[in-house]
């Protein structure tokens, strides 16, 4: 959150290269469905660190409860439309060469963050679904709960930056410099 | 408040003292200093307990337990002696007692129950209960003060009346070494019956002549004196104390005329005493487990499984361990009892906690690395992998949960248990009393922790007075309403005979209390989870009341074998909307014939939102769908990974070949 707010204060007005093609539009219910996507991916996100973090953090105990039952729905949500979301952006987020001199339509930053993100969530989601089958003790269910909390931080550490990003870099193609 | 004296076991050499300085002039400053100096500091160590370790305590390291042909004493200290013209019964207090100091044995926990200052309480446990069919009373006693029983003296119970209604089940002690000044029947009778002394044998004679249900018969006819004599096998005992007057001289044997009158006298087994009077005795120091079954027997009567042949004995003893491998004492006899936290609550030595599940299963850590601990796998015990199993069950669930009791189901099965139903004793005498009704499993909440119970649920009488309901004993109930609560029918289906809102309301009216004794408070009845009392019209109206509650207690037998756990079968075990883990509906035993189909369902014990763990439950029905769906995602995702992170390295090294 500091980074972010350190970030938003130090670099408030960007000016934006026009080295990327310009894509061709999508068709609308294409970019509903897109839109629709992204919005339930946020939302689940969302739902997802609230209660996970709120007993980590707040309560200092294992998620239980309604808010383990809220959080188990909206699992299955976060990771179809994080598939998704994947798969439509992940041509976007590649890196290219130049990356790194003068500021891109989509930035180094949220790339980095975004490999970041996809990197973690197999680890997220493994690290969950493999404690549900009979394969791991108690040794190894404590291992996967843990490798479930730390993969859970990397990845809404990488969400939240990537998600911070993208609203500045939207903000900031409609500002231009002097 | 009757006031019990506590009979010192052992020589009155404090008094013995005293008298020597009545010889002394005490009036003299060199004399009153001394006087001071022994007051202080030397009568308290001559009153203090005993603990001399004697020929027989502590270990000499050698394994093997050695042979006992012993001399018997009787209750004076006297020889038995065959030839003798009285022959009377040996005393355990002063035949072992002369190898063993009785005393330290004395404050173990088996005996020490009326005395509860010797040790702390520590965790709950099975209560005796007093049965009364016409006042419709059922009521958890013990001395211990457990929350939700109620002590004997309370309910009126001398502790001659204790002996005679609860000893049939105990190893002698406890009340039977007691001198109540305010029992007048214990001194009419004590004299005759003698002291019900620690019966040594009841656990650790190892001989198949050894007869519990003949002891348990010697002491309902008073002949506590006699009783370890005749459990032993070693002789026969005829006659009873109570068929003798206040004032009989036991020792002189007098004949009566009347033939109701028959002292109690003892035969031996003349065959089996040696050259010197001596007898060989199977002592043995490992108690075999069907000693501690006479007491510690649980028979289930419904649900499933209730002929011996279909029922399975406890996994650890068909291991081949026996009770006292965990159950352990030293001479102390300050058994443990094997629950989590003992050690605290009991004030034990730390070391209790390897006797646990955890401690002999999986390790202690709080005592890993501690020298002479030992580590899990104690006794073979197989270390458990809980595969699949999410460690918050560990944390919030006993082990006896899953693994011990009878395996739940709609409704927990009625059982009865040795000591509160007087199981066991056998022939005519035999009693196996049918209530009260103890439902198990019960899956209550303690501590934080969900574990298996036994539960009855308190019927009886008393007194509301503010905010505290005291116990009438059932006799006094009877005094008043014997009529009234007389006329009953017994139900078929049950075993109560079934008692109407009128006749609660006509016995509430008969013990309310006159005007001089109205700070007793307002008659109430404790029935089936509620508390009836009248109101100022004189209606009978329900109150909630913590009396009213069910008692439970832990439980952690039988042991069930791994493959027949819960979770053995997979989640669906608990985890369903139907499980008999969390939506099994306990009976609410009540005599009353409108309560009589009343249950509650078993979340409420364990403290659990009801609705939560059916929607919980509920959500289980996608968790296959749920992995699929996962596998599914991390698989694209890494193939995502996969072929960029190699398109980027291709892209890379194509770069730098160019330049």
């Amino acid at each position: 959150m500091l980074v972010m707010v350190v970030h938003f204060v130090a670099f408030r007005k960007k000016t934006i290269a026009t080295s990327t093609p310009a894509r061709k539009p999508l068709n609308k219910w294409l970019k509903l469905i897109c839109s629709l996507i992204f919005l339930a991916l946020i939302l689940s996100f969302i739902t997802l660190a609230g209660t996970g973090f709120y007993a980590a953090v707040c309560l200092d105990r294992p998620l239980t409860g309604y808010p383990l039952m809220l959080h188990c729905t909206a699992a299955p949500v976060f990771m179809i439309t994080l598939a998704l979301a994947a798969m439509i952006s992940v041509h976007s987020f590649r890196f290219e060469k130049g990356d790194f001199s003068g500021l891109k339509r989509v930035g180094p930053g949220s790339k980095i963050f975004f490999w970041l993100a996809i990197l973690a969530a197999p680890a997220v989601i493994l690290s969950i679904i493999l404690s549900m089958l009979p394969i791991f003790g108690t040794h190894g269910q404590e291992f996967l709960y843990h490798a479930h909390r730390y993969s859970t931080l990397i990845i809404t550490t990488a969400g939240m930056l990537l998600i911070y990003l993208r609203i500045t870099s939207v903000k900031a193609k409609y500002t231009v410099s002097d | 408040m009757q006031k019990i004296k506590h009979h010192h076991i052992g020589p009155q050499k404090s008094e013995a003292k005293l008298s020597l300085f009545t010889h002394f002039h005490l009036n003299q400053p060199f004399f009153s200093l001394a006087a001071l100096c022994f007051l202080f500091f030397v009568l308290p160590c001559l009153a203090a307990e005993d603990t001399t370790e004697l020929l027989g305590d502590g270990d000499d390291g050698n394994r093997s337990c050695p042979v006992h042909n012993i001399r018997l004493l009787d209750d004076e200290g006297e020889k038995i002696i065959l030839d003798d013209d009285l022959i009377m019964p040996f005393s355990l207090r002063n035949t072992c007692g002369t190898c063993h100091n009785y005393q330290k044995i004395s404050s173990g926990w088996h005996f020490n129950s009326a005395d509860p200052a010797q040790t702390s309480a520590g965790r709950r446990g099975e209560p005796w209960v007093w049965v009364d069919f016409n006042s419709r009373t059922q009521i958890p006693l013990t001395q211990r003060g457990w929350p939700g029983t109620y002590k004997p003296t309370q309910m009126g119970l001398s502790p001659w009346n204790f002996l005679l209604k609860f000893a049939r089940h105990t190893p002698g002690g406890n009340f039977g070494e007691i001198n109540d000044e305010d029992d007048q029947d214990m001194l009419a009778r004590g004299e005759l019956s003698g002291r019900l002394e620690i019966n040594c044998f009841a656990c650790h004679h190892a001989d198949p002549r050894q007869d519990q249900s003949e002891w348990a018969l010697q002491v309902a006819r008073q002949n506590f004196r006699w009783s370890a004599a005749a459990g032993s096998g070693l002789a026969q005992v005829t006659g009873s104390v109570s068929s003798l007057p206040d004032g009989y001289d036991i020792f002189m044997g007098a004949a009566s005329d009347d033939p109701s009158v028959k002292p109690p006298k003892v035969a031996y087994d003349k065959t089996r005493f040696q050259e010197k009077n001596k007898v060989f005795f199977d002592i043995v120091r490992e108690v075999p487990a069907r000693r501690c079954y006479f007491c510690h027997s649980t028979q289930k009567v419904s649900g499933g499984c209730v002929d011996r042949e279909n029922a399975d004995e406890d996994v650890h003893l068909k291991s081949g361990l026996t009770c006292v491998d965990c159950h352990r004492n030293s001479i102390d006899h300050a058994i443990t009892r094997g629950y989590e936290g003992e050690a605290a609550a009991e004030k034990k030595d730390s070391s209790v906690e390897t006797f646990t599940c955890r401690g002999c299963h999986i390790g202690n850590d709080g005592l890993a690395g501690k020298p002479g601990q030992p580590g899990r796998g104690r006794l073979g015990a197989p270390v458990p992998k809980h595969v699949g199993l999410p460690t918050v069950h560990l944390q919030k669930i006993s082990c006896t949960a899953c693994h011990s009791g009878p395996k739940p189901t709609s409704e927990p099965a009625v059982v009865k248990t040795a000591r509160i139903h007087a199981l066991g004793l056998h022939g005519k005498h035999s009693l196996n009393e049918p209530l009260p009704l103890i439902y198990s499993p019960v899956f209550v909440r303690r501590e934080g922790k969900i574990e298996p119970h036994k539960l009855m649920w308190p019927t009886f009488w008393g007194y509301l007075n503010e905010d505290k309901i005291t116990p009438i004993p059932p006799d006094q109930v009877n005094d008043f309403a014997e009529d009234v609560l007389s006329e009953g029918t017994l139900d078929d289906s049950a075993t109560w005979a079934r008692i109407t809102p009128e006749q609660i309301t006509q016995t509430l009216e008969l013990l309310a209390p006159e005007e001089e004794k109205a700070n007793l408070g307002s008659p109430v009845y404790v029935a089936g989870g509620n508390v009836y009392q009248r109101d100022k019209a004189g209606k009978l109206i329900t109150i909630e009341h913590p009396a009213a509650q069910p008692y439970s207690w832990p439980i952690a037998h039988d042991v069930r074998p791994a493959a027949q756990s819960l979770g053995a079968g997979g989640c669906d075990d608990c985890h369903q909307t139907d499980s008999d883990f969390v939506f099994g509906q306990v009976p609410v035993d009540s005599p009353l014939a409108a309560s009589a189909a009343t249950t509650r369902p078993m979340h409420s014990f364990q403290k659990l939102d009801g609705t939560h763990m059916w929607a919980f439950a509920a959500s289980f029905v996608f968790r296959p769908m749920m992995k699929v769906v996962g596998f599914a995602v991390s698989a694209l995702l890494l193939a995502i990974l996969l072929l960029y992170g190699l398109k980027g390295l291709h892209r890379i090294l194509s770069g730098r070949e160019q330049s």
